[in-house]
C-alpha cells in the first residue's frame, strides 16, 4: 500500500468547542490508483486532504506514507516529506502571480535543492507535457483559467511525486476546460501516476476508478467503479 | 540558491511598492546620510589642519625652553638651576640624535619699525640663516641672512609680507632703511606672504640673533631652540631623548620644557572625534527609526503574503527556508537604503565643503573616508538583520493550512 491510514482522528479546538473533524478513519491506496473522496462541505474531506497531503497531522491514529511513518513528523520533515512525495493541485491554483509560468514549475525544484540547469529542463518538460510549451514565460494573469490548472498541474508532476492530491481543480474552470482537466489527470494515471481527487461533485468524482464517500468524519462508502473493478488491489 | 532567489524577490517587492519602500528607506537614509556626510567633512577638516602644519613643518618642530620659575612649598619661586640657553649650545641640540636635521634659536622681542612717518609694531624675530628651511618660508625678494651676518654683527633686517605692506605699501624696500626701536636698519630681504587658515602671517620683521643680542637685548640668553626632526614620526621618540640629554649636559636639576606641536594636533584630533561621535549618535537613533521601519513593513508584507507563504510551503519550503528569505529581503532593503545614503552622504560633504569655501574663500575638503562607508554598509546589514527576523520567523511559523486558506 502506498497510503495506509489507520484510525485516524482530527480534533480542533474552536473557541471553547472541540471539533471532531476526523472520526476514526482507515483507508488504504495502493500505487497507481485514481481514487475520488467525496463529501459535503463540512464532512471532514478537507481535513482529510490535508493530512493525506502532510500539511496537517492527524490527532490520533498512525499514516504510513510508502512504508513511513509521517503521522508524527516535525514542520521540517512533513515540508521535505511534501517536497518529494505529494503534488498539489489547488481549486484556485495558487500560481505566484509575479513569477513565470516556468519560475512556478521550478519551485518544488528549488526546494528541492536541484540545480539550476537541472531544473530549468525538468520545468520545461513539465510544463510540454501539460501542453504549455509555448506558454513558459507567461504570468499567470496573461493565462486562462485552464491554462493556469495546467501550469499547477506540471509544477505538481515535476518532482516527480508519489501521490498527485487534486483538491476540487475544476471549481474555478468552466466545464468544457474541466473535461480537458478530467482527462489530463485520466492521462496522467495512465503513465503511472497515483491520482487523489477530492471533489464533491458526483460527476467528476464519477471518473475516478474508486469513490470513497465521507460523510460526518467517517468513511461512509467505498466503492469502485464498475469498468475497472477487478484491475487494481493485488 | 535560496539566497539569489530571496534577493530577487526581495528587490521585486522593493520595485513594486515604490512609494512605500522609499518611505520606509527614509530613516536608515537619514542616518547614513548624515554619518557619511559628516565624517567626509570632519576627515576633510582633520586633512586640512595636518596639510597646514607640514607647510610649515610644523608637526616636526620641537621647542625647548629652559624654565625659570619652578613650584616650591606653595609658591612660584625662581630655580637656583636656571639655565637658559645660548647659542652655542645649538650644535649640541642639534647632535643629539641623527633624527634631528637643525636648531633655530627662539628669541624674540616686541618693538616699533619705521619707515618714514609709515610705523607698525611688529615682533622682532632674531633667528640664523636656517629660518626659512625650518619654517618652510621662502624669501620673496632680496636674499635672507647668510654667515657672515651674524659673524659681523651686521645692522640688517628681512621684512614679512605684512609689515613691508605696512612700512612700503607698494614701493620696493630693499636697499632701504628702516627703523627698529631708534637704529637703523637695512632692508636686504622680503618673506613670502604666508597664511595659516586663510589668515595672514607675516608682520614680523627679521634681524640676525647675533645683533639683536648685542644691539636689542643685551645679553646672551636666548629664549629657547626650535628643533627640526626629519619627520613628524620621529617627533614622540625624540623627546625623551632630548630631555636626558639636556639634564646629563647641564645637570638633573635644571628644568627644561620641550614641546611639539603633536599635542595641539593631538588636541584637536580629540575634538573631531568628539564630533564624530555626537553625529554618530544622531544617527544611531535614525538608524533605530529607520530599523523599526523595516520591521513594520516586513510585517505588512508577511502578512499580505500569506497565501504565497502557504503555496511556498506546500510546495516543500522548510521553516528555515522561509526565514532566510525573509530575512535576505530585509536585509536587501536596508541595504539599498543605505547605499543611497552613502550616496547622499557624499553629496552632503561636498555640498557643504563648497558653500564654506564659497563663504569663507578658504580651501575646506571634504574627504570620503573609506571606513565610514564600509561601516554604513554593515551597520545596514545588521539593521535588516536585526530587525528582518522577528517578521521572517513570524512567516517560518505560519500554519501552511491556515496560510493557503486565507485570502
Amino acid at each position: 500500500m502506498l497510503i495506509e491510514l489507520t484510525n485516524i482522528r482530527k480534533v480542533y479546538v474552536r473557541g471553547v468547542e472541540e471539533v471532531h473533524a476526523l472520526q476514526g478513519v482507515d483507508m488504504g491506496i495502493a500505487d497507481n490508483e485514481y481514487v475520488a473522496i467525496m463529501g459535503p462541505s463540512g464532512s471532514g474531506k478537507s481535513t482529510l486532504m490535508n493530512i493525506i497531503g502532510c500539511l496537517d497531522t492527524p490527532s490520533d491514529g498512525s499514516y504510513y506514507l510508502g512504508g513511513t511513518d509521517v503521522s508524527d513528523m516535525n514542520a521540517n520533515q512533513l515540508a521535505t516529506v511534501r517536497n518529494e512525495q505529494i503534488g498539489f493541485v489547488f481549486q484556485t491554483f495558487n500560481l505566484l502571480p509575479r513569477a513565470s509560468a516556468l519560475h512556478n514549475v521550478e519551485l518544488p525544484l528549488i526546494y528541492a535543492g536541484t540545480r539550476r540547469r537541472v531544473r530549468r529542463r525538468q520545468a520545461e518538460e513539465a510544463l510540454e507535457r501539460v501542453g504549455l510549451g509555448d506558454r513558459m514565460d507567461h504570468r499567470p494573469a496573461e493565462l486562462s483559467g485552464g491554462q493556469r490548472q495546467r501550469v499547477a498541474i506540471a509544477r505538481a508532476l515535476v518532482n516527480r511525486p508519489s501521490i498527485l492530491l487534486a483538491d476540487e481543480p475544476t471549481g474555478n474552470l468552466d466545464s468544457r476546460t474541466g473535461d480537458d482537466i478530467m482527462a489530463l489527470f485520466a492521462a496522467l494515471q495512465e503513465e503511472g501516476n497515483t491520482v487523489i481527487l477530492i471533489t464533491h461533485e458526483e460527476d467528476i468524482a464519477r471518473r475516478a476508478q474508486r469513490l470513497i464517500r465521507i460523510f460526518d468524519g467517517r468513511i461512509a462508502a467505498d466503492e469502485r467503479a464498475k469498468s475497472s473493478a477487478g484491475e487494481e488491489e493485488g | 540558491m535560496i539566497i539569489l532567489e530571496s534577493i530577487s524577490i526581495a528587490l521585486q517587492q522593493l520595485w513594486a511598492n515604490k512609494l512605500r519602500s522609499s518611505l520606509t528607506l527614509l530613516g536608515l537614509l537619514i542616518g547614513v546620510g548624515a554619518v557619511v556626510g559628516i565624517v567626509s567633512i570632519s576627515e576633510g577638516m582633520r586633512q586640512t589642519v595636518i596639510g597646514e602644519f607640514a607647510k610649515m613643518s610644523g608637526a616636526s618642530q620641537i621647542t625647548v625652553e629652559a624654565r625659570a620659575w619652578i613650584y616650591k612649598d606653595g609658591r612660584w619661586v625662581r630655580s637656583p638651576h636656571y639655565r637658559p640657553l645660548r647659542l652655542e649650545d645649538l650644535d649640541y641640540l642639534r647632535d643629539i640624535s641623527p633624527q634631528l636635521e637643525m636648531a633655530l634659536p627662539l628669541l624674540s622681542t616686541g618693538g616699533q619699525a619705521r619707515y618714514g612717518k609709515a610705523s607698525t609694531n611688529s615682533p622682532i624675530e632674531a633667528t640664523t640663516p636656517d629660518y626659512p628651511y625650518v619654517h618652510n618660508w621662502k624669501i620673496a625678494e632680496g636674499r635672507f641672512f647668510q654667515p657672515r651676518d651674524l659673524e659681523q654683527q651686521h645692522s640688517v633686517c628681512v621684512l614679512g609680507q605684512q609689515a613691508r605692506e605696512d612700512l612700503f605699501g607698494r614701493h620696493s624696500p630693499l636697499g632701504q632703511e628702516v627703523k627698529l626701536n631708534g637704529d637703523r636698519y637695512l632692508v636686504i630681504g622680503v618673506m613670502e606672504e604666508r597664511k595659516v587658515f586663510g589668515f595672514e602671517r607675516g608682520n614680523q620683521v627679521f634681524v640676525p640673533v647675533t645683533t639683536a643680542q648685542r644691539r636689542m637685548i643685551g645679553n646672551r640668553d636666548l629664549g629657547g631652540a626650535t628643533l627640526l626632526a626629519q619627520s613628524p614620526d620621529d617627533v614622540p621618540q625624540l623627546i625623551p631623548l632630548i630631555e636626558s640629554a639636556l639634564k646629563k649636559r647641564y645637570g638633573q636639576e635644571t628644568v627644561y620644557e620641550i614641546q611639539s606641536s603633536k599635542s595641539f594636533l593631538d588636541q584637536i584630533e580629540q575634538s573631531i572625534l568628539v564630533m564624530k561621535m555626537v553625529t554618530g549618535g544622531i544617527a544611531g537613533i535614525s538608524l533605530l527609526v529607520g530599523g523599526i521601519g523595516i520591521m513594520n513593513i516586513m510585517l505588512v508584507s508577511v502578512t499580505e503574503r500569506t497565501r504565497e507563504i502557504g503555496i511556498r510551503k506546500a510546495l516543500g519550503a522548510k521553516p528555515a527556508t522561509l526565514l532566510t528569505q525573509f530575512v535576505v529581503e530585509a536585509v536587501v532593503l536596508s541595504l539599498v537604503g543605505g547605499l543611497i545614503g552613502v550616496g547622499m552622504g557624499i553629496g552632503l560633504g561636498v555640498g557643504i565643503s563648497l558653500f564654506i569655501e564659497h563663504f569663507a574663500e578658504s580651501p575646506f575638503p571634504s574627504v570620503v573616508a573609506p571606513d565610514s562607508v564600509v561601516v554604513s554598509l554593515i551597520i545596514s546589514v545588521v539593521i535588516g538583520l536585526f530587525f528582518g527576523i522577528y517578521p521572517a520567523a513570524r512567516a517560518a511559523r505560519l500554519d501552511p493550512v491556515v496560510a493557503l486558506g486565507s485570502e
